[in-house]
């Protein structure tokens, strides 16, 4: 009879030892798909970034005095002349993005697009949610004119394509549950060859 | 059971472990991916450290040109300098290097610079000093001599606008290009508005030192080769340009005593740079070709000469107004004064155009006795005033214009790069180009 007890308990602690397990399981298998997810938002914000610092930069760069550096400038998108790939020809560079993209968890994802000469434009379908442009002149105030733009601020915002589980929260349902987000603002991204003026 | 306990740790355990592991490549790709972006910020910011070390350099000091490397923030950077250019085309290439070791990784970031010394044609309008500096034939001092001149509501600025003292803005005038001055402006309130409108922005701080070596080189340059040479000097000369390349050379001016003949413009200079010593310039007409004409103070009894008047419109043949690409082009250099000269047959409807860059070395653009002229319209100068003082060409008050003319200044886009032949140039050198890798 006792050797009967000992098999069931042995059996019910056996279940809910298998039942944590299980939970757990599934606990770091959701904290390692969050982690993959941000890690993922992570690595195409940088990768996003440095294309736009390596193109902002060079803003205006070997375009003769006179013609304005910046041609277009909305709030998500924009339109400059720069050197770009210094040799010795002024190019006309785009960045704009593209409508949502339909069929993925994550409605809110756009084509963040780079279009030099009126080529092809190149998309990077990297999770971007929001492509922000903010021109200021040299107090930081809203500029009378394309002349007097002297500072760029960009925001960015990639999310994850599906939602991931709360590093915290742990039982919440898909619904309840967020995007892994990577934010960047750059409040000062100018070149020097649109104020140099002068 | 005691097998099954052990089954079970090793099962939660290696759970567990694989996990973690995850957890653990993801956030070391993370911190991963975070150090490679703040290696590249801080190898970029070490760059642009040492560019802007080096850039301040140049712009302190002209003659520097030596080559220099350092620490900062935990990298190295070099900084070196190249020169290439000719007088009055100076050009200097910067290269700013650096290095920052990321954990390993050695990450490395350029900037380039470009910086050139430029023409003073560039800017519409430039003075030493926003006062009236009237100085007349005989130096004595014009009855407006060191008043302010204010640029109110109404006036405009097309063309790079710059004072080595201090602007005088009352109300709302309008500065098209970047506007730069040593000093602050001086802001009035002018029928209830303060507010000058700097269309390209303002930057104050900024001298620009107008260096007398460039009259010296315009003297050495200064009729090369011509036959006329001789008469240049001591005499005032009288020139009409002609839109065929030819001009009357008249000397003295107004008699033709020594010299009255029509020339083609090759024959006074091979240089491109026509020059009166000791006396005055009298021109006019429309010209064909590159050219700067000028007129230099000389010694003595010539010591109040060195004036170019202006007796009718200077036109390019090729009007620049309508085409950008005009090779026609002309500076207009006075040591001492440039006078408009007094014409009685002009009324309020009279315009007197100027297609050229005017440079006054120790004095100012303005039109002869203008605080007596009756209203004579309007003169139209295309292309650039350089002067000491803000010359003055009438008398307005509240009323507008009571005595003169109204002025009208556009600069000639043609000269924010390239002016005309020998014409002043900076001796201070200023960033044209910025690249950053």
């Amino acid at each position: 009879m006792s050797i009967v007890l000992d098999l069931i308990g042995s059996i019910v602690i056996a279940g809910f030892v298998i039942l944590i397990g299980l939970q757990l399981n599934q606990t770091i298998a959701g904290n390692a798909d969050a982690s993959t997810a941000n890690l993922n938002v992570q690595e195409s914000m940088v990768d996003i970034v440095q294309s736009i610092e390596y193109d902002f930069r060079k803003m205006g760069y070997g375009v003769p005095e006179g013609v304005p550096a910046l041609i277009d400038t909305g709030a998500t998108r924009i339109s400059f002349r720069s050197d770009i790939d210094n040799d010795g020809t002024v190019d006309i560079i785009e960045w704009y993005t593209g409508p949502v993209i339909t069929g993925l968890p994550n409605p809110n994802i756009r084509v963040l697009y780079r279009r030099v000469n009126g080529g092809n434009a190149v998309g990077a379908a990297l999770g971007v949610t929001d492509f922000g442009l903010k021109y200021l002149n040299q107090d930081g105030g809203p500029p009378v004119s394309l002349s007097a733009i002297y500072i760029i601020e960009v925001t960015l915002q990639v999310e994850s394509p599906y939602k991931v589980q709360d590093q915290i929260i742990t039982d919440q349902s898909y619904e309840d549950m967020e995007y892994a987000v990577a934010f960047w603002r750059q409040t000062r991204l100018a070149s020097r060859n649109i104020k140099r003026h002068g | 059971m005691g097998k099954a306990a052990v089954v079970y740790v090793i099962g939660l355990s290696l759970i567990i472990g694989i996990g973690l592991a995850n957890i653990n490549e993801s956030s070391v790709g993370s911190m991963d991916t975070y150090s490679t972006y703040f290696g590249r910020t801080m190898a970029h910011n070490i760059a642009l450290a040492a560019a802007n070390l080096g850039t301040h350099r140049i712009l302190f000091n002209t003659g520097s040109s030596s080559a220099f490397n350092g620490t900062f923030n935990g990298g190295t950077y070099r900084v070196s300098f190249a020169d290439t250019g000719t007088a009055g085309n100076f050009t200097k290439f910067m290269t700013a290097e650096a290095l920052y070791n990321a954990g390993g990784d050695e990450i490395r970031d350029t900037v380039q610079a470009v910086f050139r010394r430029v023409t003073f044609a560039r800017y519409a309008w430039f003075t030493e000093a926003e006062v009236n500096g009237y100085v007349r034939p005989n130096g004595k001092n014009g009855p407006y001599f060191g008043h302010n001149d204010w640029k109110i509501t109404g006036d405009s600025v097309w063309g790079y606008a710059h004072t080595n003292y201090k602007f005088n803005l009352a109300g709302r005038p309008y500065f098209h290009n970047k506007v730069t001055a040593t000093n602050a402006a001086t802001l009035m309130d002018f029928k209830g508005e303060k507010d000058p409108i700097y269309n390209e922005g303002y930057e104050w701080g900024v001298t620009i030192q107008r260096d007398t070596a460039n009259i010296g080189i315009l003297r050495s340059f200064a009729n090369q080769g011509s036959p006329f040479a001789p008469y240049m000097a001591n005499n005032d000369v009288g020139l009409e340009f002609f839109a065929d390349g030819t001009a009357r050379l008249e000397v003295p001016c107004g008699t033709g005593a020594l010299v009255d003949t029509v020339v083609p413009m090759s024959q006074l200079t091979s240089s491109g740079v026509i020059g009166v010593y000791g006396g005055d310039l009298h021109i006019k007409g429309t010209y064909s070709g590159q050219y700067t004409v000028a007129a230099f103070t000389g010694t003595g009894a010539t010591g109040l000469k060195g004036n170019v008047w202006i007796d009718g419109d200077v036109l390019a043949n090729d009007s620049p107004r309508g085409n950008p690409l005009s090779k026609d082009m002309l500076g207009i250099v006075a040591e001492r004064m440039g006078y408009i000269t007094k014409d009685p047959t002009r009324t309020l409807s009279s315009v007197l155009y100027i297609d050229a860059a005017i440079y006054a070395h120790n004095g100012e653009f303005t039109a002869e006795d203008f605080w007596i002229l009756p209203k004579s319209g309007r003169v139209s100068v295309f292309g650039s005033l350089v002067q000491k003082s803000a010359g003055s060409l009438g008398v307005f008050t509240m009323a507008g214009l009571q005595n003169g003319m109204y002025y009208s200044i556009r600069h000639d886009p043609r000269f924010l790069n390239l002016g005309p032949p020998k014409y002043p140039f900076s001796t201070k050198y200023r960033l044209v180009a910025w690249w950053e890798g």
